[in-house]
């Protein structure tokens, strides 16, 4: 892909459900032997109260929690596998906590060698001619988002953004979200939790191949 | 403004990096600095704000040759240049000589035998080698300030055992599968 190149890359797990963020210190996660004395020696705490817990592990690993979330994220790829077993571990501690819903979120920011390249990217996903030029000046893409499928299950749905990278000069954003419901509000919850858990597993692959995916569709298909 | 918003250019719209505001923002940096150089040069009858117009229009001229990209770009946060990623199993340890050895895949799925020595491995990894143990080695490079380092990472998987219940319902599928193809 030398059209392209990836400067950024990062992932990033959520959980939705009850969960308690004073319980969620580095300390915490090495008692219940979900992480190692390394793993936590380094760790930075910015702030663990009774209303949100945030810290980031040695290797970079970013834990929030709140409330009604958890996130783990990290902007290395290389760590995948590190975040992938620590939040199943994570969900196999914790199995009767009350998990509403998961979320899967993979984001690339790809410098675009051309100028000329980049704005063509744009000008083939969302064309001026037909609306925007007659409306307004200068009209650019900021951000597209498609919504659709990935399998047969109807909790999952999968949104696809790409975008113009706020971080990256010339550079385009794609990101892709898988989100599953595991239960609405209203009913009662049992074994979310573990079926949270079984959804990561199934899904985790195409999640974060997704993304890919996707750009290199859009390199391949839009010739610079 | 932040460097955040500066890098925001739309695709394919805005045929450089700046919007008019930033236009002007670079306007105004520039015009000082010319005012500054040049400020005896000025023909008397041109007023101050004559001249500020004049400069203003000048370097709204030239703000699109204000260097953008590299520079303004926050590389703090570039994620690392992952080169090869291998996943594998650990097929034998020999203490003694201070090796182990693996299978392993490739990420393109082509499969290799490896022979690894032990202090590849920080002290906490070395905890978790041990026969039919998973891991994954990531050669990758990493960008600090101008130094670019090679980096061999390995990291031992901490998946939880497999549970009696997974066991269980492993068990059944086998028998299920054994059943169809009509083996006891």
């Amino acid at each position: 892909m030398n059209k392209a190149k990836i400067e950024i890359e990062g992932l990033s797990v959520v959980l939705v459900g009850s969960l308690n963020p004073m319980i969620f210190h580095p300390k915490w996660f090495q008692s219940v032997k979900l992480l190692t004395e390394e793993d936590v020696k380094d760790a930075e705490v910015s702030v663990i109260t009774g209303d949100v817990a945030q810290f980031v592990l040695g290797n970079g690993v970013r834990i929030v929690v709140v409330h009604d979330r958890m996130t783990m994220s990290v902007s290395d790829m290389s760590k995948k596998e590190f975040v992938y077993d620590l939040i199943i571990k994570t969900l196999n501690v914790l199995y009767h906590t009350p998990i509403k819903a998961v979320g899967i979120h993979h984001n690339i920011h790809f410098r675009v060698s051309e100028r000329t390249y980049y704005d063509k990217i744009g000008h083939t996903l969302a064309p001026k001619e037909l609306i925007w030029n007659k409306v307004l000046k200068k009209a650019g893409l900021e951000r597209l988002t498609i919504r659709g499928c990935d399998s047969e299950d109807k909790d999952e749905s999968v949104r696809v953004h790409v975008e113009s990278s706020a971080k990256v000069s010339q550079g385009l954003f794609v990101s892709s979200h898988y989100e599953k419901k595991l239960s609405s509000s209203e009913e009662y919850v049992v074994e979310t939790a573990e079926k949270a858990g079984k959804y990561i597993e199934g899904s985790w692959d195409r999640a974060l191949n997704k993304c890919t995916e996707v750009a290199e569709m859009i390199f391949a298909e839009i010739k610079p | 403004m932040s460097t955040v918003v500066d890098n925001k250019a739309n695709l394919g719209g805005i045929t450089d990096s700046y919007s008019d505001f930033e236009n002007l923002e670079s306007a105004q940096n520039t015009k000082i600095r010319v005012q500054k150089r040049i400020k005896v040069d000025l023909p008397e009858e041109i007023t101050k704000d004559e001249s500020v117009e004049y400069f203003l229009a000048r370097a709204a001229v030239r703000a699109p040759r204000v260097p953008t990209s590299d520079i303004i770009d926050d590389v703090s946060e570039k994620s690392p240049e992952i080169l090869e990623k291998w996943t594998g199993t650990v097929t034998r340890l020999d203490e003694e000589n201070n090796l182990f050895f693996g299978n392993l895949v490739r990420s393109s799925g082509e499969e290799e035998q490896g022979e690894f020595a032990l202090e590849e491995l920080s002290e906490t990894e070395r905890n978790f080698v041990e026969e039919g143990a998973s891991f994954v080695w990531t050669l990758m490079y990493r960008d600090i300030g101008g130094t670019r380092l090679k980096i061999s990472q390995f990291y031992f998987r901490r998946l939880p055992p497999i549970s009696d219940s997974e066991w269980e319902k492993a068990r059944q599928e086998a028998k299920r599968i054994g059943a169809k193809l009509g083996i006891q």
